[in-house]
């Protein structure tokens, strides 16, 4: 039996800006949680406040993730074959009207909030608009 | 039905492998292929649905990769109600008429036109790998999502057998009683491993198993390294890639391959092939795992089967403040179907499974094989059907005989 081709996706379907989704908010708030419950897992703030967008999500979940395994990133190679596109990086300007619940770090970290209450957790993306 | 013992695939069974991949429903992704295998309850092409006009919408062979499923189609329980049985707030006794698709995802865009392509299926020369592998292996004409409703619920029931009473994406069950299959597994002796696709995607488990069980969990590049190794864990969980997002180690982009709508499908085909070419292609692993490919939830896509009652997961109940329609739930019926395809050289092409299945089936299943001492396990895992009986050939198929894929690079 022939092996059977599998097409790859164009180029042009990645994108680390596009605004997170339903699941993915939720994931998010999951590892907020962790990150309150343990306590400083010296995430960056930086990195906990940028979680708009499919990319940056991705930087907090990769900190929390390897702070809970208590270990460094991965560093081997991804698999040869796999759809990794490597081309010039992409904005990183968050798409427009997005909110999103700040980081527990962040809302700890900045000095505003150590002066009023932490924030509520922001509305979730409105799954109708574009 | 306990499971044979005395069948040539179960002596030789080493390896369970589960891939879950996302918010597909079954005639989405394998409706069609009903016209090469009538076994198959796909479309027939007459199916459909009213849309807010009062019109009649039948399905199309018209599903698109990407940019189609956009927004994302609701699948939180009232939505899901309301495709099910065409009401937002009451379920049974309301027959499951399967006709508020439309309706449902008009609701999110007042959009006639767009609604419509809730209806829209897969031909299956876009899906090469799904078709390739439900032409060649076993497909579950009756696999339905846990319960009617989103993500992590779902893949709480794969996991631990249950959800703890929530229907909700918030599923927070620390504390709980029922342990997942992983230490349940390390207890008594087994191996076995969660593989996320990299830190930067991770794993949908993260209150309970990944604060708590971090050991059990690697990478996909870990589980791919164990299959060159032949040292697969006894059993273990694949998860796909959920982001966009440049890979940890510098070396490049890492696509979606969930499926999740709006992530373009064929990277996920690219994911199912090289999951499955990792056991395929290892002639020590092939004739010795049996991989199950699944999704957790239709995604508020149509399907056509009314989904089934089911044991009730005692004591658990969801109220209406959870539920977000009227009436309690019990865990007393089952979600929308899904596409599930269980692959093993002991198993016949073109065979089709009739009896229902839901993800409970998982822990049920490995919980059976490997016959796991007494637990504390919950009331749907307790009834649930096991499917490696299902691995049935007295003679394992020759290499011929079983497809491998070619996995092409970005850009080809």
């Amino acid at each position: 039996m022939d092996p059977v081709p599998v097409p790859a996706p164009p180029r042009s379907a990645y994108n680390p800006n596009r605004r997170v989704s339903d699941l993915l908010y939720n994931q998010l708030k999951h590892f907020q949680h962790v990150e309150l419950k343990r306590g400083d897992l010296g995430i960056d703030a930086e990195i906990a406040r940028n979680i708009h967008t499919e990319g940056g999500a991705a930087k907090y979940i990769a900190a929390v993730t390897t702070a809970l395994r208590g270990k460094a990133p991965s560093t081997s190679a991804p698999p040869a074959g796999l759809a990794v596109i490597t081309r010039a990086k992409l904005s990183k300007k968050p798409p427009a009207g997005t909110t999103l619940a700040i980081a527990a770090s962040a809302a700890k970290t900045t000095a505003a909030s150590r002066k009023r209450p932490a924030k509520k957790a922001a509305e979730k993306p409105d799954m109708g608009k574009k | 039905m306990a499971l044979d013992r005395t069948l040539p695939g179960i002596q030789s069974l080493k390896h369970v492998v589960v891939l879950m991949m996302e918010n597909r429903s079954f005639d989405h992704m394998l409706g069609a292929l009903k016209a090469t295998n009538p076994n198959i309850d796909g479309l027939s092409g007459t199916e459909s649905n009213p849309d807010t006009t009062g019109a009649n919408i039948t399905v199309q062979p018209l599903a698109a990769y990407q940019s189609q499923l956009d927004p994302d189609p609701n699948h939180h329980f009232a939505a899901v109600n309301l495709q099910i049985f065409n009401s937002t707030q009451h379920g049974p006794p309301l027959p499951a008429t399967m006709q508020g698709f439309i309706a449902s995802y008009f609701n999110q865009q007042q959009n006639v036109a767009h609604s419509q392509e809730i209806l829209y299926y897969f031909t299956p020369d876009k899906l090469p790998v799904l078709t390739t592998l439900a032409n060649q292996y076993a497909v579950f004409n009756r696999w339905f999502a846990s319960i009617p409703g989103p993500t992590i619920c779902n893949r709480a029931f794969a996991h631990y057998g249950t959800s703890f009473g929530q229907v909700s994406m918030d599923v927070f069950y620390e504390g709980k009683d029922i342990q997942a299959i992983y230490p349940r597994l390390l207890a008594a002796g087994h191996t076995c491993k969660l593989f996320y696709y990299d830190e930067a995607s991770s794993t949908m488990e993260v209150v309970n198993l990944l604060q708590n069980e971090s050991a059990i969990f690697g990478t996909f590049n870990d589980f791919l390294n164990a299959c060159k190794q032949n040292a697969l864990p006894d059993y273990c969980f694949i998860e796909p890639n959920y982001t966009d997002h440049p890979a940890p180690d510098g070396s490049g982009e890492a696509i979606a391959c969930d499926q999740h709508p709006d992530h373009d499908v064929r990277a996920g085909e690219q994911f199912i092939a090289q999951v499955y070419n990792a056991i395929r292609l290892n002639p020590a692993l092939w004739p010795n795992t049996a991989m199950l490919l699944v999704y957790d939830e239709h995604g508020g896509i149509y399907d056509h089967v009314p989904p089934p009652a089911c044991t009730p997961d005692s004591p658990f109940v969801a109220q209406p403040a959870d539920t977000g329609t009227l009436d309690p739930f019990a865990f007393d019926r089952l979600g929308v179907r899904v596409p599930a395809i269980l692959i093993s050289p002991w198993v016949a092409a073109g065979t089709v499974i009739n009896e229902t299945f839901d993800h409970a089936s998982i822990p049920a299943t490995v919980t059976e094989f490997l016959q796991l001492p007494a637990a504390n396990r919950s009331a749907r895992e307790l009834a649930a059907n096991t499917f490696l009986g299902n691995l049935t050939l007295t003679a394992m198929r020759t290499d011929d005989e079983c497809p491998s894929f070619v996995v092409q690079p970005a850009g080809s």
